[in-house]
């Protein structure tokens, strides 16, 4: 069994630069590793949907109440080769009040069937309006469609103001 | 004339419209830090064009010389995703009204989501595409 190795490790508060430069570290070691073009696509189409998940919804940068307990909670994104597949693990601090709506809105999808995933995408499409955050609402389900796998997910107590949302994201080396 | 002519980014693609050629292309990857204020002025100007050649004189023109659009998108985020289609349903309301106007979707060889992508969205849009395979 071979070893799993750490391929990307990044932490912090991330900007769209810092983003840039994550994806085209990731597309340089994603283009070594894998050698289907469907399977790159798919783990840089999450990537780039988790990252932006980061960027526009971690409350690191929204929140001016930095304890240093919450400092030890950086919005994270990682990038694991198990020597069979690819794991991707992001995270960033929530607000306690979000956690309802986003974990109804992760075991809906986590229910769904491929062929059911596609087709909620394709009617979301078809509505979907642009937030004051810059997103359209599509990520999630996109980071739900793509690995053909159930998203892993947790939520981590902070304070009671905090917690850290995690995800995991597994994609085998072939299709 | 070209009345847009957008250089590309390391996350926005480059965007072409050009008057003479009856052509728009969109190229390269497409991750906007804001996806509006990108695709905003694109689907503006596409608007303005469209509805500039919605006549009798330019359906018989585009019937010998249809307008071509060539989608060369290698990435695009969820929120970009939004923008693409409406450009899509822009250039769809135009074609039912009589102009002659052609899509183009390209896809790497082997990349089959790429070519699904594109088929979806012209399931979605009603509007028949011409798949062009870009071999490796």
């Amino acid at each position: 069994m071979n070893p799993t190795t750490r391929v990307l490790d990044k932490s912090g508060i991330f900007s769209q630069e810092d983003i840039n430069s994550i994806l085209k570290e990731l597309k340089d070691k994603l283009d070594t590793l894998l050698s289907d073009p469907t399977v790159n696509r798919r783990v840089y189409s999450a990537a780039v949907e988790c990252l932006d998940n980061v960027l526009k919804h971690s409350e690191e940068k929204i929140s001016n109440d930095y304890s240093n307990k919450q400092k030890d909670y950086p919005s994270r994104f990682q990038l694991d080769d198990t020597g069979h597949s690819i794991v991707i693990y992001a995270g960033n601090k929530i607000l306690n009040k979000n956690i309802s709506s986003l974990m109804k809105q992760l075991e809906a999808l986590n229910d769904l069937k491929p062929s059911n995933l596609n087709s909620l995408y394709k009617k979301k499409l078809l509505t979907a309006e642009i937030s004051e955050r810059g997103g359209a609402g599509l990520g999630l389900i996109i980071i739900a469609k793509i690995p053909g796998k159930k998203i892993t997910y947790d939520f981590e107590k902070i304070n009671n103001k905090f917690s850290y949302f995690s995800l995991k994201l597994e994609f085998n080396y072939t299709v | 004339m070209e009345l847009l002519n957008i250089e590309s980014s390391e996350h926005t693609p480059k965007v072409i419209l050009n008057q003479a050629n009856r052509l728009f292309e969109i190229e390269g990857e497409a991750r906007p830090e804001n996806a509006y204020e990108f695709f905003d002025p694109i689907i503006s100007e596409l608007k303005k064009y469209m509805k500039s050649v919605d006549n009798e004189f330019h359906k018989d023109i585009f019937s010998e010389l249809p307008f071509t659009a060539h989608f060369k998108l290698m990435y695009f985020n969820s929120s970009s995703a939004k923008f693409i289609s409406d450009i899509l349903f822009i250039f769809k309301k135009y074609f039912d009204r009589g102009l002659k106007i052609k899509i183009y979707w390209y896809f790497h060889e082997g990349d089959e989501d790429q070519r699904d992508v594109g088929e979806d969205l012209s399931e979605m849009t009603l509007f028949p595409f011409t798949f062009v395979m870009i071999k490796e």
